[in-house]
């Protein structure tokens, strides 16, 4: 009897107590460049739970020279000890992204073992201060921001993208990371307005959202989203509501031949024309079918260009290939890779009128 | 001199799974991968399947070797070099008992440490830790064993959560097969045997067993059970990063939960590592028992002179390793020691005790 309770005693005072209430729960955080572009500003943003209302969004931020945590600086603002263990949002500014390149910036954040990797992370179009400053939402604004992010996902023409996906496309030789980009439209609007792609830390290139849905049929294994196709004129917006996606290699040995299956099943969501018959319907899926044939093959040829891989071709050629070397591919092989895309389209269904 | 185990002392021979299972799978689990992926990438999930294989051959061997002594490793000694030498092994053994049982406490208050608390007290937790340990072992050793056994328990609970990362996997990491030559696949079986240790146990509590011979299948069982868990966790973590960032993880198994989001929880490594207390609880109290054991067959100490004593010994002991390089240095050396016995101590006894045996059973025959 004595035992346990003595050791419930002794444990008791063995760690440090955290009390929720007097700590700086950060839920998210984000980097920007000083105009003077010398300095690196970090910001972060802490709810404030008020009764009956939605929380209000605290931000706090401080500048700091090149490579200094960030973190510390901010502390001595804050009156509570920052807790980070419910990050939710990891932002870094566009310029930021492009001029010095956010690789010691991440390191911290895989470091840490109190943050998650399911956290999101996103570029910001402007100023991240004032992104941040705005009120979205009635949770607060990280959940806001994740929940944008995460809708744009399942439902729109966003890739499948989070810390971690970020973390192991980092990583792993042969794929290049991608990070999506929001902007701040209004007081209270945000905007999923790209995808951004990382090569050595840095952002060297940005796609739209339209094109996005080329990116993601690429790039996941089975994907959604939408699209619109004209057709003699008329315009019809084709929901993706399964995709899946295979690579093949017909080339084994260089110069390697990747060819890219995809078939994709979708609904007519809206259409400006007057009736769908199986005619206009056949028309429509072959012109889809060429349409992302064609502007597949121009965003690769793009990635070839930029020399970023977020498509992944060298991480699936290394896993097929044994005799696969990865300076060569880097120097020569990626850039004389034949793509080929062998694309179907199946419109099942036009909704409930004809 | 042969100990009679008296029969309300002893337990059924199924328990033999939860002692062998549970004295194998504790710290190695949460960062066995980034030691094995070292030498065999990711084809090291070969490695411990053939680790598996390798490990069944010897506890057949192991099996032999108690059946024909009819005792344990004390009695193994002693069939082989005599009483006295055998005294001198088993404090061999007992010390080793200690070392595992330090390297194994101070590994966990260092997850916690990294983990949870920086501040974490090593020696106040060892303090607890041990006393709880003793209590148990005070207990006896069916209290032990139901430590094993509600452990198992704990484990299984546990076990479908890094079924998280499945949504993420990417079966292409593991591609191409056999990428890495038999050697490379040789060196990662030696890097595993760290994470396999524990079925050594079975030296020890042999004498325990109502009815030895049925607990064998039980023991292979328990064998089969953690080579599946080791590829079930490899694989999902092969599958969860690619093999160039696992190189950089020093407890993989615990960056696999930090991709689970709950609603009600933040973090739920917290939740994890707490619940691996009771995974590592049983180790402890195995070895410490072991340690008096061995003391108490060597010099016939009595067990509650003993336990106090190793243990507060083991607390002192505990706090003057301050550092990640200690530590590890530390655990390389156990897992040294784990080495030479599994490959090269155990495989010799057995054929001494096979040699031995032929001998005297001649010697027998001749008269």
């Amino acid at each position: 009897m004595f035992i346990p309770i003595f050791c419930i005693v002794l444990l008791s005072s063995s760690g440090e107590s955290r009390i929720l209430d007097e700590l700086t729960l950060v839920n998210s955080i984000g980097f920007d460049i000083s105009e003077s572009g010398d300095k690196i500003i970090g910001v972060i943003c802490n709810p404030i739970f008020q009764k009956d209302a939605p929380p209000k969004n605290n931000v706090l931020s401080a500048k700091a020279e090149l490579k200094k945590s960030i973190l510390q600086v901010i502390q001595e603002k804050s009156a509570n000890p920052i807790a980070t263990g419910s990050l939710e949002i990891l932002l870094f500014g566009k310029e930021l992204t492009k001029q010095k390149g956010i690789l010691d910036l991440i390191d911290p954040f895989t470091r840490d073992p109190r943050i998650g990797t399911a956290m999101r992370m996103a570029i910001v179009d402007g100023n991240v201060r004032e992104f941040m400053e705005g009120n979205y939402g009635v949770r607060g604004n990280a959940f806001f921001i994740k929940w944008t992010i995460d809708t744009a996902v399942n439902h729109g023409n966003l890739p499948k993208t989070n810390f971690h996906r970020f973390l192991v496309d980092f990583h792993s030789r042969g794929k290049s990371p991608y990070v999506p980009i929001i902007k701040k439209e209004r007081e209270n609007k945000i905007k999923i307005i790209g995808v951004g792609f990382i090569r050595f830390g840095k952002l060297v290139h940005q796609i739209s959202m339209e094109e996005a849905f080329f990116f993601k049929l690429l790039t996941d294994k089975y994907s959604r989203g939408w699209h619109d196709v004209e057709i003699d004129g008329y315009k019809a917006s084709i929901q993706n509501t399964n995709t899946k996606r295979k690579f093949e290699l017909t080339k084994s040995s260089p110069p390697y031949e990747v060819t890219v299956k995809i078939h994709l099943k979708g609904v007519i969501n809206e259409y400006t024309g007057i009736m769908i018959n199986n005619k206009a319907l056949g028309k429509l899926e072959t012109k889809f079918e060429e349409e992302i044939k064609k502007r597949s093959l121009e965003l690769i040829n793009v990635f070839k260009e930029k020399d970023i891989d977020p498509i992944g071709f060298g991480r699936f050629i290394k896993s097929e290939d044994r005799k696969f070397n990865y300076q060569k591919w880097r120097d020569d092989y990626y850039k004389n890779l034949t793509v080929k895309v062998d694309v179907h389209v199946d419109i099942d269904e036009v909704g409930i009128v004809e | 001199m042969k100990l009679k185990i008296p029969e309300n002392r002893k337990i059924a021979p199924f328990l033999v799974f939860y002692i062998i299972t549970s004295s194998q799978i504790g710290l190695g689990v949460l960062g066995f991968q980034r030691i094995i992926a070292k030498d065999a990438g990711t084809d090291s999930w070969i490695s411990i399947i053939i680790g598996g294989i390798l490990l069944q051959i010897l506890m057949i061997c192991i099996y032999k070797m108690l059946n024909i002594v009819k005792g344990d490793w004390y009695d193994v000694h002693a069939f082989i070099f005599g009483e006295k030498i055998s005294k001198i092994f088993s404090l061999l053994l007992a010390i080793y008992a200690c070392f595992k049982m330090i390297t194994v406490l101070r590994g966990y208050i260092e997850i916690v440490q990294v983990w949870m608390f920086h501040t974490f007290n090593t020696f106040k937790f060892g303090l607890a830790f041990l006393l709880l340990s003793v209590y148990i072992v005070y207990g006896g050793f069916r209290t032990i064993v139901g430590i094993n056994v509600f452990s198992m328990i704990i484990l299984f609970l546990v076990m479908p959560l890094f079924l998280y990362t499945v949504p993420y996997a990417n079966p292409s990491f593991l591609k191409p097969v056999f990428s890495h030559s038999l050697g490379e696949i040789f060196k990662a079986v030696i890097g595993i045997s760290y994470s396999y240790m524990g079925y050594e146990i079975i030296l020890f509590i042999y004498p325990f067993l109502k009815e030895p011979a049925k607990s064998k299948k039980w023991a292979h069982f328990a064998l089969l059970f953690t080579t599946l868990f080791y590829l079930y966790i490899a694989i999902l973590t092969f599958m969860f990063f690619p093999v160039e960032a696992i190189d950089q993880l020093i407890w993989a198994s615990l960056n696999m939960w930090k991709i689970i989001e709950m609603p009600f929880v933040e973090r739920f490594e917290y939740i994890g590592i707490a619940t691996w207390f009771v995974i590592m609880l049983p180790k402890v109290c195995l070895y410490l028992w072991i340690s008096g054991r061995m003391l108490k067959r060597s010099f016939d100490v009595r067990l509650r002179t003993s336990i106090p004593i190793i243990a507060s010994l083991c607390l002192i002991v505990l706090p003057f390793m301050e550092n990640r390089t200690q530590i590890h240095s530390a655990i390389d050396f156990v897992s040294q020691i784990d080495l030479y016995l599994t490959g090269i101590y155990i495989p010799i006894l057995f054929i001494c005790v096979l040699i031995v045996w032929k001998v005297k059973k001649r010697g027998k025959t001749s008269n």
